[in-house]
């Protein structure tokens, strides 16, 4: 006769019951945040092609708790447990085990974990899906105006800056303060890589924090637009459309060009500038086969697996670290900021040309390709339908992308040495 | 030990010189880009 626990065999619920309060609510907290991102991404209010895996990620991974056998937890744990010691977690991934011969188990074990090894926790995910950026930009908006858009991309980084005294004030390390303050970049490959090279160990709440927001930037930025811009200045035409016609020899000589100096100037950042270049030399010259792979399948794969990732990194256990409350604010107001910081630079350009620039382009700055541009666009729109925007600031947002990552070695290479 | 503001405007500051050295890069490389360009025009325009 077998002698076993009718709670033994739904181990999900089993292992809500005998965890702690704060685990329990975390994971009901977590399953529901799931859902509600599934909704937001059907919806189309939250970005789908992240939103729904990490939606599903999320309550699966939250759901799916059991009882681990000793060998397993103790791969997963790194440490040798008592016998009849019962150990929760998943068979999804362990992301904090660091020792090869453990790792070479959980690699047999967990499914996902030969994916979260070989291409999140070094970042080569990050690159694939800078390198899918590379393939969409035109940066022929970056060479028509190269001061102006560059400008502006400065002033959206204001976030950028000012977030990491503020997390320096609040406790925060400042590996983990230059982390967070990279949200304020609005890049999410970007910050992935910051806070892997930086704070490995808050690197998983960090990057969730950060995807999570990049999805709010498409519906909270309009709201910002609109109460900082009155709408006589939203309709401002663009005297000259910004078309102007850039051959693809001179975009490949940019690229050539920037890349050198960039990667001669930050080593530390160069797999993200060759990613990013290698896209948009691709794509100038016009290596069809290339463009759909790259813009195709790497890109779209490499999006699936983030946000499905994303998702499976959020269990409760791994992510209700005493931190996340003020990396939760933190991220928010970087995002604010460069907002900010962006109109405000759009403002500027506005006084300096007498009124003949619309400061909404200045938000288009923040780098989430080509999100913040479209965002712009829409605005505009509403009040002035005849009002082109879009070439002025898909110009600024390029140039995001490159302060950002200008800034991102800056804060990889400064911050370990501040004493 | 550097107060963390101080820190901020130090990157702050890296940052504009660098974005506006590239910036400046690019400009020189269109202007050179476009002399190119034009001095067949110009040869025309002489007859040559």
């Amino acid at each position: 006769m077998i002698n076993f626990n009718i709670m033994d065999l739904f181990q999900g619920i089993s292992t809500m019951m005998q965890s702690p309060s704060n685990i329990v609510f975390g994971r009901i907290g977590l399953i529901l945040l799931g859902m509600l991102l599934i909704y937001l991404g059907k919806k189309e209010i939250l970005e789908p092609l992240l939103m729904i895996p990490m939606g599903l990620g999320m309550i699966a991974i939250n759901a799916g708790v059991l009882f681990l056998d000793p060998v397993t937890a103790s791969a997963v744990f790194e440490k040798s447990m008592a016998v009849g010691q019962k150990a929760q977690g998943t068979i999804f991934l362990a992301p904090l085990v660091q020792d090869p011969h453990n790792l070479m188990y959980i690699l047999q074990v967990d499914f996902l974990q030969p994916i979260y090894t070989f291409t999140f926790s070094n970042g080569l995910i990050a690159c694939l899906v800078f390198m899918g950026i590379g393939i969409l930009l035109d940066v022929s908006y970056l060479l028509a105006r190269p001061f102006i858009s560059m400008f502006l991309a400065l002033c959206a980084e204001f976030g950028t800056i000012m977030v990491f005294p503020i997390a320096i004030a609040l406790g925060l390390h400042p590996n983990a303060a230059a982390s967070i303050a990279m949200v304020g970049g609005a890049d999410g490959p970007m910050v992935l890589y910051t806070s892997l090279i930086l704070a490995k160990n808050l690197f998983v709440p960090i990057t969730v924090v950060a995807y999570l927001y990049l999805g709010l930037t498409y519906g909270g930025y309009p709201y910002l637009i609109k109460l900082m811009i009155p709408a006589k200045l939203r309709a401002i035409k663009m005297a000259n459309t910004g078309m102007v016609h850039i051959s693809s020899g001179e975009k490949t000589a940019f690229v050539v060009i920037a890349c050198a100096i960039l990667c001669l100037l930050f080593p530390v950042a160069a797999p993200l500038f060759l990613s990013l270049f290698v896209g948009v030399a691709i794509r100038e010259s016009g290596l069809k086969h290339f463009i759909d792979l790259i813009g195709g399948p790497i890109l779209y794969g490499a999006t699936f697996f983030l946000g499905l990732l994303l998702g499976v990194l959020c269990e409760a256990s791994t992510i209700l670290s005493p931190v996340i409350l003020p990396l939760l604010l933190l991220g928010i107001l970087a995002l604010i900021l460069s907002g900010m910081g962006g109109i405000w630079g759009g403002y500027l350009m506005f006084f300096f040309t007498k009124g003949k620039f619309n400061p909404t382009i200045g938000i288009a700055a923040v780098s989430c390709v080509p999100t913040t541009a479209k965002v712009a666009q829409k605005s505009v729109s509403e009040v002035n339908p005849d009002s082109l925007i879009m070439p002025w600031a898909l110009g600024a947002n390029v140039s995001g992308v490159i302060t950002s990552a200008i800034i991102a070695a800056i804060y990889v290479i400064l911050v370990p040495l501040m004493k | 030990m550097t107060s963390p503001w101080s820190f901020a405007l130090i990157v702050y500051l890296f940052a504009i010189v660098i974005s506006f050295f590239v910036a400046g890069i690019i400009k020189l490389m269109m202007l050179v880009m476009h002399i190119n360009k034009k001095r067949p025009l110009k040869n025309m325009k002489a007859g040559k």
